[in-house]
């Protein structure tokens, strides 16, 4: 992309850039409305309307205590936790595509998302309560990032070969941890749970995992929106930036930061989840094409439907409940595929 | 990626954790049987009776007092030499080492054992009933059951417990270094029973086998025949492998599911909206099953009051009617199967029909005189309290009425 084309998308920035960011609201409003409405146990549309209604206005639902619990304590936190959860890794993902401008970043490569999982097995592994394991998941990501900035930062900045190289060596380095803490655990209490944790899963959603979950999700996606325009600045290369007066290195390093405070605060909550980081902002980009500005915030909103759809399906299904990490790859894998196979001229400049 | 590395390793250990029924055909320690599937099909009692008749029939009892030593067929169809009864002997299976001192009613012969065995050993009462269990070797296997062969080796065991269904990779390397390996699969009534007959045969203890066995076959009958003698509809007992970290329930082919409806109840995760083995379900799930009665169980630290208390479980029958309870562990966990499941089975039966009137059950008396015959000892009203859970499950109904001391 040269800087004639940038400016052109500048000007481009109107009216008509809110379509796609109002269209994807609408349906992720449609994915909540619809997640709430389904499960396991039947409870009728407008019992549904009635609960979130007495909760939002001083009337009295009709609806049975059950039907209410149902509505508002198993699946209204779900959701919440769904549309952070996918919303921040999708829009973790198309940030860090952008800084390291390679179309194969995921928020997994800065060795965040290990780093976390080393956290939470540990808290799983000594039999720590919930909050341990969000403590724990949160301090570990942001550990696995400081000792990335110790490996990467010199005199001159941290160039980008090194960063990837640093996430690399971050990932392994705590991928062997959480190896270690499976060799130790017992195989018949601890294990399974760590096991279960690592899946990647929103079974165990609560309101209070939705406190602990939007203070870094909501933080880091909040601050990945406010510099969205020096995002599409990077995103040129280091040199055109500097001739345009953005600092590079900053800017790289609070995206960073914030890319993992999200990884962080969602591992923590809900264990490993793949792809929604890789594959929603490919969607993203090809729909609405690379200008940031609209592009990250339509990444948060797809990544959010997305999650909150593909989590509905993992436990509306079967009777039992499929594994929602395997589903998010079971889907993604394809989709990405299929992507690939029918853009491949224009993955990544001319979407 | 380590999410995914760790998914696979965890299906293994699943596999491990080894409650599921495994429908492949398996060689039982006597000849002439059919398929474990067909033994499943039959009642429990029939299968155990068929066992004894089969073995004890045709004088080919795979343990003889003859001079040419034991034979004996593991559940891999392995025919397995002995000089003489073993005196030196490594588990690996988890449930074995217990299992193993239960049968020999001795710590004695155990040189060896899994690091899961000896802290299950350490934290029930086993630890307490045979001290010298805790000073035995227990790094002989890593958390996978892959054994370590050189400290096995330096333990110059007689034989070698190893799980036989787990695939060849844990057992070739013993037999390559030219231990003997005892192959076995668990899961069902029908393995109990294997694994009985198994271990008195090679401690050359085969009347204490056939009397453990006597014994089961009578609890199973005067269990069954309480379930049967119930009028109205069977309670519906749910149990919880886990609860704490994601919910997961026992379904089709698990031991559960077997002693839930040798009682006379019924299990929910088992009817239309059946679920396979051990899985992981939603708690809207568990609202519609709507059980009568929720099964804690030993894999876990979840307790009846953290189900209690929680909102979204209030409207469940159980939680109504304050029927939660945690199973007890004994000599092992009271869940899988094992040397006291007819404890199990008495104490299962008491929570699903409680006796009217505040009727106390004999289930104290019979732990008595189920220790005093597996271990020699007779345990305290306290340590009963604590096999019990008692603290715990006081809350629950009945369970101070039932199970007094």
């Amino acid at each position: 992309m040269s800087q004639a084309t940038s400016t052109e998308a500048a000007s481009r920035w109107s009216a008509r850039s809110w379509v796609p960011i109002l269209a994807t609201s609408a349906v992720l409003v449609a994915a909540m409305v619809t997640a709430l409405s389904i499960g396991r146990y039947s409870v009728p549309f407008s019992s549904v309307v009635q609960t979130l209604g007495s909760h939002i206005l001083p009337i009295k639902a009709p609806a049975s205590e059950t039907q209410q619990n149902v509505v508002w304590l198993v699946r209204f936190p779900r959701v919440l936790l769904a549309v952070l959860v996918g919303g921040g890794l999708g829009v973790a993902g198309a940030a860090l595509q952008a800084i390291f401008r390679n179309p194969l970043v995921s928020p997994d490569i800065i060795g965040v998302s290990s780093g976390a999982s080393f956290g939470g097995a540990l808290a799983l592994l000594l039999g720590l309560g919930s909050w341990y394991l969000v403590g724990g998941a949160f301090v570990f990501g942001l550990t696995a990032l400081v000792i990335l900035l110790l490996v990467t930062l010199g005199p001159e900045g941290a160039p980008m070969l090194m960063v990837v190289l640093g996430g690399v060596v971050t990932g392994s380095f705590f991928s062997a941890l959480v190896a270690l803490t499976t060799y130790v655990a017992d195989p018949y209490t601890t294990l399974p749970a760590i096991v279960f944790w690592l899946l990647g899963s929103l079974a165990t959603a609560t309101f209070a995992q939705v406190a602990v979950a939007v203070a870094p999700i909501g933080v880091g996606t909040v601050a990945l929106l406010l510099v969205r325009w020096r995002i599409n600045v990077l995103s040129l290369g280091d040199e055109d930036a500097s001739a345009l007066g953005v600092r590079p290195g900053r800017i790289r390093w609070l995206v960073l930061v914030s890319a993992a405070l999200i990884v962080a605060g969602a591992v923590a909550v809900s264990g490993v989840i793949g792809w929604v980081g890789l594959v929603i902002p490919h969607l993203a980009r090809m729909w609405v094409g690379p200008d940031h500005r609209v592009m990250l915030p339509v990444s948060f909103l797809l990544g959010a439907a997305y999650l909150v759809a593909v989590d509905t399906l993992a436990r509306t299904l079967t009777a039992g409940e499929i594994p929602l990490g395997v589903l998010t790859a079971l889907i993604g894998a394809p989709v990405f595929f299929l992507l690939l196979r029918r853009n491949r001229d224009r993955v990544w400049d001319s979407a | 990626m380590a999410g995914r590395f760790q998914k696979e390793e965890g299906g293994g250990v699943s596999e491990g954790a080894g409650l599921r029924t495994r429908s492949e055909p398996a060689a039982l320690p006597c000849n002439g049987l059919a398929s474990r599937r067909t033994l499943l099909k039959a009642s429990a009692v029939a299968a155990g009776a068929a066992l004894l008749t089969a073995c004890g029939g045709d004088g080919s009892s795979p343990a003889t007092t003859r001079p040419r030593g034991i034979t004996v067929t593991d559940q891999r169809g392995k025919t397995i030499v002995f000089d003489k009864p073993v005196t030196r002997a490594v588990t690996i299976p988890i449930p074995a080492a217990s299992m193993l001192i239960a049968i020999d009613g001795s710590a004695d012969r155990l040189v060896g054992m899994q690091d899961a065995s000896w802290t299950a050993i350490r934290d029930g009462i086993m630890g307490t009933m045979f001290p010298v269990a805790l000073k035995v070797t227990h790094d002989v296997a890593n958390e996978e059951f892959a054994p370590n062969v050189e400290s096995i080796l330096a333990l110059s065991p007689d034989v070698v417990v190893q799980w036989g269904d787990h695939g060849s990779e844990i057992i070739t390397p013993l037999e390559n270094a030219g231990l003997t390996v005892l192959g076995l699969s668990y899961g069902t009534q029908a393995d109990l029973t294997a694994w009985i007959r198994l271990f008195a045969a090679i401690t050359g203890k085969p009347d204490r086998g056939r009397a453990m066995l006597t014994q089961i076959n009578a609890q199973l009958r005067n269990v069954r025949s309480v379930g049967s003698a119930e009028r109205g509809t069977p309670p519906k007992i749910l149990y919880f492998l886990r609860y704490a970290d994601g919910l997961e329930v026992a379904g089709t082919d698990t031991y559960n599911d077997y002693y839930i409806a040798l009682v006379g109840a019924t299990n929910p995760a088992t009817g239309t909206k059946a679920v396979q083995g051990f899985a992981a379900v939603d708690v809207e799930q568990v609202l519609a099953w709507d059980p009568d009665i929720i099964l804690l169980g030993n894999f876990d630290s979840a307790l009846p009051d953290d189900v209690y208390r929680d909102d979204v479980w209030r409207a469940v029958s159980a939680v109504r009617a304050r029927r939660v309870y945690k199973v007890p562990f004994g000599g092992y966990r009271w869940d899988p199967p094992g040397q006291e499941s007819p404890l199990m089975w008495r104490w299962l039966s008491d929570i699903a029909f409680p006796m009217q009137s505040g009727t106390a059950s004999d289930l104290r008396a019979r732990i008595v005189s189920s220790y005093q015959f597996l271990y020699r000892y007779t345990p305290t009203t306290s340590q009963i309290d604590d096999i019990l859970w008692t603290d715990v499950n006081s809350g629950s109904v009945h369970y101070r009425e039932l199970f007094a001391g």
